[in-house]
């Protein structure tokens, strides 16, 4: 047989065994007893937890907010450990997110339809912090703006400012990241401090000043793009002294005050493009929330 | 022929309609799955009085009595006589939850005493709070860790009697522990064993959360001098009104053939120790040994073990290792002393006497400097007191960036009253601690 006889004779085989496989399919299908689509729905155990009562109430019918505060494995990378927060910390956390992060935005103009159309589908709440094999701890995450992870509820405090500013940061923080998976980042945002990122897991080798003199709020803001413009927005929103420590330029004398006003005139323009990107994209004046979330913690 | 293979092909398809071959099983596999997880909810739920259970989280730690009682609306009553979170784990209730995956897993869904040993240094100590089911021994459930690594500990549920929980648990023992414990805040926990038909005292240490003693010396009653220094380490577990070694201390000390494989607690007594120019209020525990010896325990200052300090001429404390009743105080030292980079000990150093205290830093421009201040020290037994010979001396720069007398602030923490007692946490690792500031330093050996 030559190659192109064998080769034709391979395609014949193939359409007909083909053939055979597709009508033997559709042929036996018609086997089974009943061909209704009658699968038993799965068994959903009724709400009748006290916690769960409050939380479908508060969250998932208001918000459409699924909160989840009983350990799921799954709901956390493989190589981070955490516990899950105790019950009686778990309608306090709520409240302090209800009044500090939902009230906040859903005071402002647009803010109630913009929380509505991108608010994270889950809230998950772990007790401890999420204790990563490095030593470091990461304080919390968010995954394809569908779920937000908040760590060390256990620690609900609202009588310790360090405490709710961690949350607040935190919240705020990966928050906007749902704003620039949604939208992208403010145009032109990677070209303001495009020297400043650091490599690959190194940005906590940074002081709070060096990462001030290359342009950024904070080191972790050096770790890529999409954390800067989280941090920044983040900082805004929770940072009593912003303008002071980022915003206002310094009589100086020195060369690393120098350098540290050169930092702010990068701030500057990033502050400038986030407003804007925020008031283009979602008609939320992002500085009518920093203005509410400063009076509830500071009244 | 192919069309004859096609057609005997379709045949034996056709053939495997027959209902009794399509479904090997009776059931599904989420119904299978549905009855696995019944099953488990059934036999934990089931026994009158719950379940005991003898944790231990980590070969080489302690363990804990532990009782279970699983309901059907899924929470989890959880009976332990562990003392920490000021008692909040003595009597819990949390939920829980079977999961069906390649096991069935039993989940402890709220945080809980279990949670509180997970996340014992950094969560890396071994306790779990989530288990895989392995098998049904005789009345027995056996369960192993899910999240251990390596080698996973196993989980063994048996059912409990009626007064497990009084005679297998012991909350006031484990209070009264924490009592003694806490009379000093401080890292390492000493206390003294006087035998009172002996003239004998045993010094001890002891961890009440990971649940390990170590007696660390022996000395008569009635003098400490020429102690037996002892290198013994077992872990223990509470049982009722005992403390029950997993391996009995023995030996010959002060003259004394000695063999204990537990002590028994009869009750707690208000002592007093004298400290700091006054009088401290106390626990005591009376008690007897299981070799049949009365005794009266008491926190002390006193560790006989602590002096060996004194084998290395040089320890460093990072600022973080500087804390007031044992919580850090790493903001306030920076804050302090600007380029800081660590305590230093300087002890007869390279044995030509000179003794210094004090702080080595960074400058802004990289270079080091030190702020040192030197000492004559008198020590007895684990007592240290230091008589300064100088004033503060600056060594490496003639621009120091900090101000002496915040180096002072800090050396005084640790010498006030001449009442520095050093204690021996591990090998090379040291507290100094005074009572009456209740400042903590860990020191470790920096020759190693």
């Amino acid at each position: 047989m030559s190659a192109g006889l064998k080769q034709i004779h391979d395609n014949e085989m193939k359409r007909k065994l083909f053939y055979l496989v597709f009508v033997t399919c559709t042929v036996s299908s018609g086997c089974y007893p009943d061909e209704t689509l009658d699968t038993p729905e799965k068994n959903v155990e009724p709400i009748d937890d006290e916690l769960d009562r409050y939380i479908k109430e508060k969250f998932t019918d208001t918000y459409g907010i699924a909160v989840r505060y009983r350990f799921v494995d799954r709901y956390v990378e493989v190589n981070k450990r955490v516990t899950a927060p105790e019950r009686s910390v778990v309608i306090p956390m709520l409240d302090f997110l209800n009044y500090y992060w939902i009230d906040a935005f859903a005071s402002v103009p647009n803010g109630k339809k913009f929380f509505a159309n991108h608010v994270p589908a889950e809230i998950v709440l772990i007790g401890s912090p999420m204790y990563n094999n490095d030593g470091t701890v990461t304080l919390g995450t968010a995954d394809a703006g569908a779920r937000i992870t908040l760590t060390e509820v256990n620690k609900v405090d609202t009588t310790n400012l360090e405490w709710m500013l961690m949350q607040l940061h935190t919240i705020y923080h990966e928050f906007a990241h749902i704003v620039h998976q949604r939208y992208s980042l403010p145009p032109n945002f990677q070209e303001i401090s495009p020297t400043g990122y650091t490599s690959a897991g190194s940005w906590f080798v940074l002081t709070d000043e060096e990462a001030l003199e290359r342009g950024f709020v904070s080191p972790y803001a050096t770790s890529s793009f999409n954390e800067d413009f989280a941090e920044t927005v983040a900082f805004i929103l929770f940072d009593k002294n912003f303008y002071e420590t980022y915003m206002t330029d310094e009589n100086c004398d020195s060369e690393d005050c120098a350098a540290r006003n050169e930092g702010r005139g990068r701030l500057r323009q990033k502050y400038t493009s986030i407003l804007k990107h925020y008031q283009a994209h979602t008609g939320v004046d992002l500085l009518s929330v920093r203005e509410l979330v400063q009076e509830k913690l500071y009244p | 022929m192919r069309n004859l293979l096609y057609i005997i092909a379709i045949i034996i398809l056709f053939a495997s309609c027959n209902d009794h071959d399509v479904n090997v099983f009776e059931r599904s596999a989420a119904d299978r799955a549905a009855d696995a997880i019944k099953n488990l909810k059934d036999e934990l739920t089931s026994p009158t009085f719950g379940w005991t259970v003898r944790y231990t989280p980590v070969s080489g730690y302690g363990s804990y009595y532990v009782n279970l009682k699983f309901n059907d609306e899924g929470y989890l009553r959880i009976q332990t006589d562990f003392g920490e979170e000021n008692g909040k784990f003595y009597d819990d209730t949390i939920t829980y939850r079977i999961d069906n995956s390649l096991n069935l897993e039993l989940v402890f869904e709220n945080y809980s005493f279990f949670s509180y040993l997970y996340e014992l240094d950094q969560a890396s100590y071994g306790a779990e709070f989530e288990f895989l089911y392995a098998n049904k021994t005789g009345s027995d459930l056996v369960f192993t860790s899910k999240s251990d690594i390596g080698a996973a500990s196993t989980f063994v549920l048996t059912p409990a009697a009626e007064d497990d929980v009084t005679t297998l648990l012991g909350p006031t023992l484990s209070k009264r522990l924490n009592q003694v414990a806490d009379d000093f805040v401080k890292f390492a926990s000493a206390v003294k064993m006087d035998y009172i038909n002996k003239d004998l005292t045993l010094f001890f240490s002891f961890d009440p959360v990971k649940r390990t003693i170590q007696a660390t010396s022996a000395s008569k009653k009635s003098t400490t001098a020429n102690p037996d220094i002892i290198d013994f380490s077992t872990p223990y577990t509470i049982k009722g009104d005992s403390i029950v070694f997993d391996s009995p201390l023995t030996g010959s000390f002060q003259g004394y053939d000695i063999s204990i494989k537990s002590i028994y607690i009869s009750s707690l007594t208000n002592t007093s120790i004298e400290a700091c120019g006054t009088t401290i209020a106390a626990n005591g525990l009376t008690g007897v040994t299981s070799q049949n010896d009365n005794f009266v325990m008491q926190t002390s200052l006193q560790d006989l073990n602590g002096g060996s300090f004194t084998a290395s001429d040089f320890y460093v404390a990072p600022p973080q290792n500087l804390r007031f009743k044992t919580e850090s105080r790493y903001t306030e030292i920076t804050q302090d002393l600007p380029g800081v980079l660590a305590m230093q000990i300087y002890y007869n150093y390279n044995g030509d006497g000179f003794y210094a205290m004090g702080f080595v830093f960074q400058k802004s421009d990289g270079s080091v400097y030190f702020v040192l201040r030197s000492f004559t020290p008198e020590l007895t037994d684990n007592k240290l007191t230091l008589t300064w010979t100088d004033d503060i001396q600056v060594y490496n720069t003639d621009t120091p960036e900090v101000d002496p007398a915040n180096v002072q602030k800090y050396l005084d923490y640790i010498t006030e009253n001449g009442s520095t007692y050093v204690y021996k946490l591990d090998q090379d690792l040291y507290e100094f601690y005074n009572p009456c500031s209740q400042w903590s330093y860990i020191f470790f050996n920096a020759r190693q």
